[in-house]
Parts: C-alpha cells; structure tokens; sequence
C-alpha cells in the first residue's frame, strides 16, 4: 500500500522529528537532572526555531545565496552552492543554541537567586517566548503577523525532480540535522561516560552531598539548565526548519515542549530508555502522518478513513497517554528537582 | 506651625502604622506583593513601549491602563470577558492550594464548552424551554468535573504527573470533540461529514441571561455566579476542616499524611472541584447575553483553546488567592480591552504586545515570594517605627513582643496540661 515516495517521507519524518523529540526530551533531562523542573521547553523551542529561521529570512534579503531559485529548478544546486547553504544552515543552528542559552539563564538565575517555584516560571516564560518572539518578528519583518517565512531555502538536497523514495526522504534536510544527530550522540557520552554527568546527576539527587565534596551545585545547575536548553532550541529549530521549510511557520511549538516532558519521563529520565521512548513516539507521529497520505492516494479506500485528520494527529497523544499511566508507578524523579538548593539546610 | 508640624507628624506615623500593622497581616503582605509586581510588569511594558515607538509610548500606555475605563460599553465589556477569566482562574488556584498544577485546565474548559453546546443545540431542536442555561451550566460543570476528577484519579493511583497527564488530555479531548462532531451527534448544524471544520452558535434560550443594564447588556447573571463560587471556594478553604486539610497537604505532604489526611481523596477532590470551576469557565465562555462568541473547531488547526490557559495567568497574578482571582481577572480583561485601541496609537503597539506585558507580570509574579519576603524584612526592621514613642503605648504592635507573645504560648498551655 505504501509506494517509494511513501516511505521515503516516513524516514525524513522519522528523522526529524525523532532528532527534536530526543534533543528536547535530552534538554528536559539535563535540566532535571541537575534538579531545576524545565517547563520552559516549548518556549526553548520556539525561541531556537525562531532565532534559526528570522537569520535564515534575513539572509534571504541579503542575496547570500543569490541564483537559488532558479537553479532549484534545474537539477539541483551546484557543489559551491551547496556548501554555501551548510554554512548558512550551521550558523543558523549555532544561533539557535546560543539564542536558547541566553534564554535558559532567565529560568535558572530566578530559580536559584530568587528561589522561585519552577513550575511557574517555566509557565510564564513559554508564554514570554512566543510574545517576544512575535513582536520582534513583526518589528524586524514589518509584516503584522506571527509568522516567519524562508521560502528560497526550500527543498536544496533535490537529487531528482521525481520526489521518489530519496527524494521525498532527504531533500527537505539540511546540516542542522545531522548536527542534531551528532549533539545527541555527544549529550549521551556525557550524561553515561563522564565525571561531568555524574556530578550533575548528584546535584539533582542530593545536592548537600555534592556540595559537601565541593561540586559547586548552583553552577552545576546553571550549566545542566543551559545545556538543556541548548539542546531543546537545536530540537525546535530542526523540526520546524525541516517540516515548515517550504512554507511559513506560525510561531508556535505545538505542545511538542510538552510532549519532550512526556517521553523523558517514559524514559524514566535516563539516556537509553528516552531514546527509544523519543523514537516511539517520532514514530507514531510520523506514521500516522504518511499512513493518511497513502490511504487518501488509494482510491479503494473508503473517504471516511483518511478525512479523519482528527484521528490520525490524536494517536501519539493517545499513546502518551497510556504509556503514562502504565509506565508512572515506577518512575524516579531526581529527587532534589524543584527544590531551591539551601546551604544552610543540612 | 510647630502645632502643624506635629499634626503632620502624627499623621504621618497613623498611615505608616496602619500599613505596619496591616504588613503582619499575610493576605495584606502577599497581596502589596501581587501589586508590586503588577507595577513592575507594565513598567516594564512602559519600557518596552519606549524601545519600539518612543514618541507614542506614554501615549499608548495610557491607553493601556485606561480604555477600559473610558465608557460604559467598554467597561461592560471588561465585567464580562473577565467573567470566565476569574473562574478559570480560581480553578487553577484551587488545585494549587494543594500544589498541584491543573494544566489541563484547556481541555477541562473546552468539554465544559462542547457540551453544553450540544446540549443547548440539542433542547433547541427538540423545543425544551425552562432555566435551559442552568442546565447547560450543569452539565458543562459536570463534564469539566469528569474530566479534571481522571486527571486526579490518575495522579492519585497510577503516579502520572498532573501535568503531563493534563496536556495530553488537552490534545486527546481537542481531537476528539473533532471526532464526536463527525460522527457520533445527530444535531442539525454537521450537515456535511467530511466538513474541515465547523462552527457552533448557543441558542439565545441557552445563553446567559442579562443582568438588564442598559448600557452594559453584555453583564450577566454569569458575573454574579462566577463571584459567589469564588467567595463560596474561599469559605471552604479558609473556614472549613476540608480546605484546611487541602492546604495542609499542600503545604507538608509529610506532616498531613502523619495527622492522618488521606492525599489520594484530598487530591481528586481538588481537582474535581478545579475541573467544575473550568467547566463552568468553558459554557460562560461562548454564552454571552448578546452576539456570543461562537464555538469553532477546525480539523487542520493546531492550537488550543486560549481560554484556558488565561487562568494559569489569572491564578498567578492573584497568588492562588480566590478572592484575588477577581481582581487580576479584572486587570488582565482592562489589558486586553485596549488591545484594538493601542493598535490605532502605533502600528507596533500590535496584539503580542499586551500579550508580552502579560507574561512578563506573571513571570515577575513567579518570585513574588521574594516580595513578600522583603516586605516581611522591612516589616521587622522598621527603624522609623521603632524609634517613636508611640510603641510603648501599643506594645503588643512590635515584632519583637509578638515572637515573645508565641514563644510564650505554647510553654503556658504546656504548663496547664502538667498540671
């Protein structure tokens, strides 16, 4: 039932999102680890995604990449082009992470100097993200809307106009991806295979401890909540550069913040068991989303199936839903996240 | 004029000691601390206001603070749309009473709104007339309470994070009500099946009744409603031993599972009770007296109802007081009114605008606890205070003997039970 093209937009999807999924549910972990509660993921997103993409529309008016267009439509960018373009999509992944990191600091300097509840912050600074991100679009585009649009940089990996199984799979990624993939495999060698991830996991387990064999615990959880917040900003910016990339982006993360939440508490906020949940659920998002498009292309299926848009974008929310409450009872938070660590609390 | 001086003297220490009297107060301490960060948040907004448009800027925020003020139809439009707004924000304070965080308040206020649609369409078509909003009312109150008591049954026996459990229920209930408006319902208004989207209007028998106000008909029976549940929630937790149990488990989990209070009970009944609120929040919402809001559902949006999360705003600016819910209700729909208003001042004064200075004051609210803090310190070394002579007349006012007077306290009734 599936044709080439099919599959071929099941793997592209199944990478993108299975990257931002792992890269924020990764950022949630760092932060919560290192005992701060990161509810300001969706915001982390939305600012990484909007800081990549507003660059990549300001180059665009630039002429960096002048001759895009027309050559898209030939057969594809030549090789200087091209390395252009990985340049430009590098820079704007690195904007991303250092935009979200300048970010984070508004969520851990509060928590630890002001001993603020996390949970609100988070809260308000998601909704601080998508305001500012909003206005600074409108005052820098000039157009009143809350949406970004790059439209030169679409589809730039064409190997053939025939959109088959290559086509439809890679044309629409960029280097950010493979960036994302890598910063996935490094984030985990750090979490397992270093003093640096055992420190940090201290600090959210028992910070007295840490401390009292001279782990500074506030710069630990500054550092655990930056790179968290890095790495959800890199996430937001490769799904919403790769899957909006041929059109515009209302400037919103889609609950996908929350979602990263859900799957790093299946993966019981440890690297392995979060991959896996990340790819499970990158999965059913993806699938149900290519599952519609082939039935709608079989004309034997019956309408009713495939106008189900409903159905089809509430299964990974259902799925959840359940893993929730079948994998909760034996979940282990880091025990000290959300506490404001006190010196003279021994 | 030394006569004069004197006067102003005295007068001058009978404001600071009514306000040092008040400050040991804690409902007074938090909220001076809820108006401190209102004031930090729109100067804030007043700043930004001078980076965007410096010309315009003290233009705007006047317009800002004041066009909800500037007539009748105005301010009647600020009493209703903060109507749903408190109720929703009472809501989340109630569920934070015991420290948790009802996100999936969305999703409680779009079942309230569903519902009671289909049933106001549904006593429409079959020509049912008597108290029609009471009973579209309760059944949004019911299913809101349905939806917010699994989240807490959830939380209850299964561990599931309160707030992940809410926002996946926020997504599962959007989609659904896309599913039920498809298939499962029978009301005249889904003629075609495989429709995108569709759009739902309360029949004027359904709506909220008018309070008769001429000028201001948008004022409902609803704002009377939203006010006494608001006091009603406030007399249960500050008069009752169920609303002290709540807040002691919110307070020390620990400590009331020693006194014996079960958490599982107390947690479900939060948020059944949290969700009945939204619920209500969700039918106030599209029934408005005249020209309501009307219900759209649209299969290739993405986002939320809005509604909802205003409540988290709301609850927060209040402190997770019920009482203070009106008032900040009341700021947030004076903010949102002049929206339209700010736009004619200068183009860059658009919508997200008034949204920034929203957050901004809920994320300066988020370390209120600092104010008050602060409040409290400037409450105990209060050297003016200290240095008059007036405290002698009224020793019991001083910090100091007020710690001795609880030291004391407990000793003495120690002492009598010794006996």
């Amino acid at each position: 039932m599936f044709s080439d093209s099919n599959w071929g937009s099941l793997i592209f999807k199944l990478i993108v999102y299975g990257t931002g999924f792992i890269l924020g549910a990764f950022g949630g972990m760092f932060s919560e680890c290192s005992g701060i509660i990161n509810i300001a993921l969706e915001g982390s997103m939305v600012i990484g995604a909007f800081s990549g993409l507003i660059f990549l529309y300001g180059m665009s008016k630039t002429g960096f990449v002048a001759g895009l267009v027309t050559t898209l439509a030939g057969t594809g960018p030549t090789f200087d082009l091209r390395f252009k373009i990985d340049m430009l999509f590098l820079a704007a992944a690195l904007i991303a992470i250092v935009v979200s990191i300048l970010f984070s600091f508004l969520l851990s300097f509060v928590s630890i100097k002001f001993k603020a509840d996390q949970t609100i912050v988070g809260t308000a600074l998601n909704m601080v993200a998508l305001a500012a991100c909003a206005i600074v679009n409108t005052s820098a585009t000039q157009i009143d809307s809350a949406e970004v649009t790059n439209g030169p940089y679409s589809s730039f990996y064409v190997v053939d106009n025939n959109q088959g199984f290559v086509g439809n799979a890679f044309s629409s990624m960029h280097i950010g991806v493979f960036l994302g993939i890598l910063a996935v495999i490094v984030l985990c060698l750090v979490m397992d295979r270093t003093r640096f991830g055992l420190r940090l996991r201290a600090c959210g387990e028992n910070p007295a401890a840490a401390d009292s064999v001279g782990i500074n615990v506030n710069k630990m959880r500054y550092i655990g909540t930056a790179i968290g917040s890095a790495a959800a900003g890199l996430g937001g910016f490769i799904i919403f550069s790769c899957l909006n990339i041929s059109n515009k982006w209302t400037i919103d993360a889609l609950g996908y913040g929350f979602l990263v939440l859900a799957v790093e508490i299946l993966g019981n906020w440890k690297t392995i068991p979060i991959l896996l949940a990340a790819i499970f659920f990158a999965f059913s998002f993806s699938f149900g989303n290519v599952f519609q498009a082939a039935l709608s292309n079989n004309p034997d299926v019956p309408k009713v199936f495939y106008t189900n848009r409903a159905f089809f974008a509430m299964i990974p929310y259902a799925l959840a839903f359940l893993s929730l409450i079948f994998f909760s009872k034996h979940s282990h938070a880091p025990k000290a996240e959300g506490i404001p660590y006190n010196k003279g609390g021994r | 004029m030394n006569n004069v001086g004197v006067a102003f003297k005295k007068a001058g220490l009978g404001v600071v000691s009514f306000f040092h009297r008040l400050d040991g107060k804690r409902g007074w301490r938090s909220f001076l601390a809820s108006v401190i960060c209102v004031a930090i948040g729109l100067l804030a907004g007043l700043i930004l206001m001078l980076c965007i448009d410096a010309g315009r800027a003290f233009q705007g925020f006047g317009v800002l603070l004041s066009q909800g003020f500037s007539d009748a139809d105005s301010f009647g439009r600020v009493l209703y749309q903060s109507t749903p707004m408190m109720l929703s924000g009472v809501a989340i304070a109630f569920a934070f009473k015991l420290g948790l965080f009802n996100i999936g308040i969305t999703g409680q206020v779009t079942m309230g709104a569903f519902t009671s649609l289909v049933l106001g369409l549904t006593m429409q078509a079959n020509g049912f007339n008597g108290g029609n909003w009471f009973w579209c009312m309760l059944i949004a109150m019911v299913s809101g309470a349905l939806v917010g008591f699994l989240t807490g049954f959830l939380k209850a026996k299964f561990n599931v994070n309160e707030v992940l459990s809410g926002i996946m229920l926020n997504w599962i209930i959007y989609y659904l009500i896309g599913l039920a408006g498809r298939y499962g319902l029978s009301v005249k208004s889904y003629k075609d099946p495989y429709a995108n989207d569709y759009l739902l209007t309360m029949p004027a028998a359904s709506r909220l009744p008018s309070l008769g106000i001429t000028a201001m008909m948008g004022v409902s029976w609803g704002l009377i409603v939203a006010v006494l549940i608001i006091v009603l929630l406030q007399i249960v937790l500050n008069k009752t031993v169920f609303g002290f149990e709540l807040k002691l488990s919110g307070s020390n989990r620990f400590a009331a599972q020693y006194a014996g209070v079960s958490q599982a009970a107390k947690i479900i009944w939060a948020m059944t009770i949290s969700g009945a609120c939204a619920g209500i929040c969700g039918y106030m919402l599209y029934a408005l007296p005249t020209n309501p809001t009307k219900f759209l559902w649209s299969s290739n949006g993405n986002s939320l109802l809005g509604d909802g999360f205003t409540g988290i705003s709301v609850s927060l600016i209040a402190q997770n007081s019920p009482l203070g819910c009106i008032f900040s209700s009341l700021l947030l729909s004076l903010i949102n009114s002049s929206q339209t208003s700010l736009k004619s001042v200068s183009d860059a004064f658009n919508i997200h605008y008034t949204e920034l200075i929203k957050s901004l004051i809920i994320y300066i609210a988020s370390f209120s606890s600092l104010f008050v803090y602060l409040i409290q310190k400037w409450h105990d070394d209060n050297k003016l205070f200290k240095a008059q002579g007036t405290l002698s007349e009224r020793p019991e006012a001083t910090p100091g003997s007020l710690k001795r007077k609880k030291r004391e306290k407990p000793v003495a009734s120690e002492g009598k039970e010794g006996k």
